[in-house]
């Protein structure tokens, strides 16, 4: 298969900020893009601002948070679109999957109405269509026996299977950015990889643009093409997954890899390094490098003046003065 | 036919509502309520017999208290109706009686209990339909749009003439109402269910009926109305934030799809459960309102039915009050069922 140029990025978040009330930021300055057919694994702790950063591109946003910045899809800049334009956006040209299939579909529908309502609202087809559209999407994300599941409610189905009617809204309307928030954080594992391929052939079939937020890194590698590390609002490290997992530079990178479980089950004995200390909270972070207080190779330097993300090659960048490995 | 007609898929969930109470266990769900039903109605006589009979005075007292009568006409007067006997055989009688559904004589009517009932009832249902349509339509309304705006000085302002509706006693609005639509401007009836007298039929009936409800419903709404608004809005608030309204919020579909189709839909249950309330207090209940403005219903007739010590006509609003309480709450639970699928017969 030929790829298109991908010269163009789908979705290019420019120096995004995100703050609360008066001016506590909770994302700073954040840059990345996402290609089309290329998925870019967001990764970080709880509270990071993940989840904030999929809400502010879907404008989703509640509205005593604050953004600057720009977040360019397809050439319209989301966070200057009137309600109007961005609610047609939603839906049709970006679509999210929300961590919660438990949760994420409204209990008093059936799921069959739940995907005929998003046809409806993005297309000029009739009810009919839209029903007939509705059941070969079930078949797309392999729900079985999907005539007899159509009007099912919510409460009947199993996480997995309410995760595949999520899925299913979400590429009704063929929309080019998909945007995942920890798909698979609420299922059990073999469920998880059933997601995942699932959502890695749906890509894959629709030369999709996958953000996949999640802080499982064995996701990442498995799923993703780039990786962006977010280190208390901000991106810390970013580049193609096998370099930056295989060989990670920032000091933060470094430590979540270290304080993953190892397959091996004679290591029973020793115990899951971590690293020490707590994410700061917005409004207590430090005025230097984010990571400083908790970091390893932390100088003087690092708590005077915050480093900037500079380019390590043509498709790395690292927010370190003293990284993993040495300094280049 | 093919399993993949999605035409038949559509008809058949708008269908699928529906058939939940025709199929599957229903009778048997009946049946059990029904049980239950009775064993109510027979905790309500017996109560409501007790307690009426443990009120000092009886009938002929009052007949008595109005006429020249000897000691021994009352005598017989009270032989005459059975009250010389002891309670628990007057209870008996009673109960034998109730199970052919002959609810006894009325003497303050000089007319069968059963019959005065069922001409005063429809005051009282079309009174209470009317009023929690009413009342549950605009508190919901009011509701939302305090949701929608929370903190905002359209929430504040509705906030407050809520408070001012719910602490509002409702004679006073009645009062209020009465010296303004038709002593000062004259645009309303001041009381009565009908024009004395009318020989409207059809619509015109209807019309001149309409126009002595207004005052009467009004005052009966605005404290549920208040009610309405403060349930509908918390229950907004708290659907609000549930995950599947940014779902459909994700969706692109209109915010008015959102508020009304989604969230609405699922904040309906406390009003559902508050109407069952309001119908219950306002069958037996609105006698204040319906003394003020001179409207034959339920509350009336057993304020008067105290008053003038008619115990068997007492006893049978009780009955046929806590009747229709027993059947609106079967009514609201099958509505539940129809809001909420998740509610499961049980």
């Amino acid at each position: 298969m030929t790829t298109p140029p991908r010269t163009e990025p789908l979705l290019a978040v420019n120096e995004l900020s995100i703050s609360y009330g008066a001016g506590i930021p909770l994302v700073q300055e954040l840059n990345f893009t996402v290609r089309r057919g290329e998925t870019v694994g967001l990764v970080g702790e709880s509270g990071c601002g993940k989840s904030l950063t999929a809400l502010a591109v879907m404008g989703l946003l509640p509205p005593n948070l604050k953004t600057a910045g720009g977040i360019d899809l397809g050439g319209s800049d989301i966070t200057k679109l009137d309600a109007r334009s961005l609610r047609k956006m939603r839906g049709s040209q970006m679509a999210m999957i929300f961590q919660e299939p438990l949760t994420a579909l409204n209990p008093v529908m059936t799921i069959g109405s739940q995907v005929v309502e998003v046809l409806l609202a993005h297309n000029k087809i009739t009810k009919a269509e839209a029903a007939k559209r509705t059941l070969e999407l079930f078949e797309l994300v392999r729900i079985p026996d999907a005539a007899a599941r159509f009007n099912d409610y919510p409460h009947r189905l199993s996480g997995g299977m309410r995760q595949r009617v999520v899925i299913a809204i979400a590429i009704a309307c063929n929309p080019s950015l998909l945007i995942a928030d920890e798909p698979t954080t609420a299922l059990d594992v073999t469920v998880q990889a059933q997601i995942l391929r699932l959502l890695k052939r749906l890509q894959r079939d629709a030369d999709l643009g996958l953000l996949l937020i999640t802080h499982d890194l064995g996701v990442v590698r498995q799923v993703a093409d780039r990786i962006v590390v977010m280190y208390a609002g901000c991106v810390v490290e970013e580049g193609p997954v096998d370099e930056v997992l295989d060989n990670p530079r920032h000091p933060y990178t470094a430590g979540l890899l270290a304080a993953r479980p190892h397959g091996s089950r004679t290591a029973g004995a020793e115990r899951l390094a971590d690293i020490r200390g707590t994410v700061p909270a917005p409004h207590a972070r430090p005025g230097g490098c984010l990571f400083e207080p908790r970091c390893p190779n932390a100088q003087a330097d690092c708590r005077a003046v915050r480093p900037p993300l500079s380019p390590l090659s043509a498709d790395r960048a690292l927010r370190c003065y003293h990284p993993v490995g040495g300094a280049n | 036919m093919s399993t993949l007609d999605p035409v038949a898929g559509v008809t058949a969930q708008k269908r699928g509502r529906l058939t939940r109470f025709v199929t599957g266990p229903l009778p048997r769900y009946v049946l059990r309520r029904l049980s239950q039903a009775i064993l109510v109605m027979l905790l309500v006589v017996i109560g409501s017999f007790i307690l009426v009979k443990s009120a000092p005075g009886d009938l002929v007292d009052v007949i008595g208290g109005n006429s020249d009568m000897t000691a021994e006409t009352m005598e017989l007067l009270r032989q005459q109706y059975g009250l010389d006997q002891p309670s628990y055989i007057q209870l008996f009688h009673y109960m034998i009686k109730l199970a052919t559904f002959d609810l006894g004589y009325s003497p303050l009517n000089a007319a069968p209990v059963l019959d005065v009932i069922l001409g005063r009832l429809p005051v009282t249902a079309i009174l209470v339909v009317v009023s929690v349509t009413i009342s549950m339509s605009i508190g919901t309304v009011l509701g939302v749009i305090s949701a929608r705006n929370v903190g905002k000085p359209v929430d504040l302002g509705l906030s407050i003439l809520m408070l001012m509706f719910y602490a509002t006693p409702s004679f006073v609005i009645a009062i209020a109402f009465i010296l303004f639509f038709s002593v000062f401007w004259n645009l309303l009836p001041i009381a009565g269910f009908a024009t004395v007298g009318t020989r409207a039929t059809g619509l015109m009936y209807a019309w001149d009926v309409a126009k002595h409800l207004v005052m009467p419903v009004g005052a009966l709404c605005t404290f549920y109305i208040a009610i309405y608004g403060r349930i509908g809005r918390a229950a907004m608030l708290e659907v609000l934030k549930l995950d599947y309204v940014r779902t459909a919020r994700a969706k692109g579909i209109s915010e008015r799809r959102v508020i009304y189709v989604h969230a609405l839909r699922n904040a309906m249950l406390p009003l559902v459960t508050m109407a069952g309330l309001q119908v219950s207090s306002l069958v037996g209940g609105a006698v204040l309102i319906e003394t003020i403005f001179g409207l034959p219903g339920m509350g009336r007739t057993a304020f008067d039915a105290v008053s003038e010590r008619d115990a068997n006509l007492l006893l049978g609003v009780l009955f046929i009050s806590s009747l229709s309480v027993v059947v609106v709450n079967f009514i609201i639970d099958m509505i539940y069922m129809v809001l909420d699928p998740r509610v499961e017969l049980a």
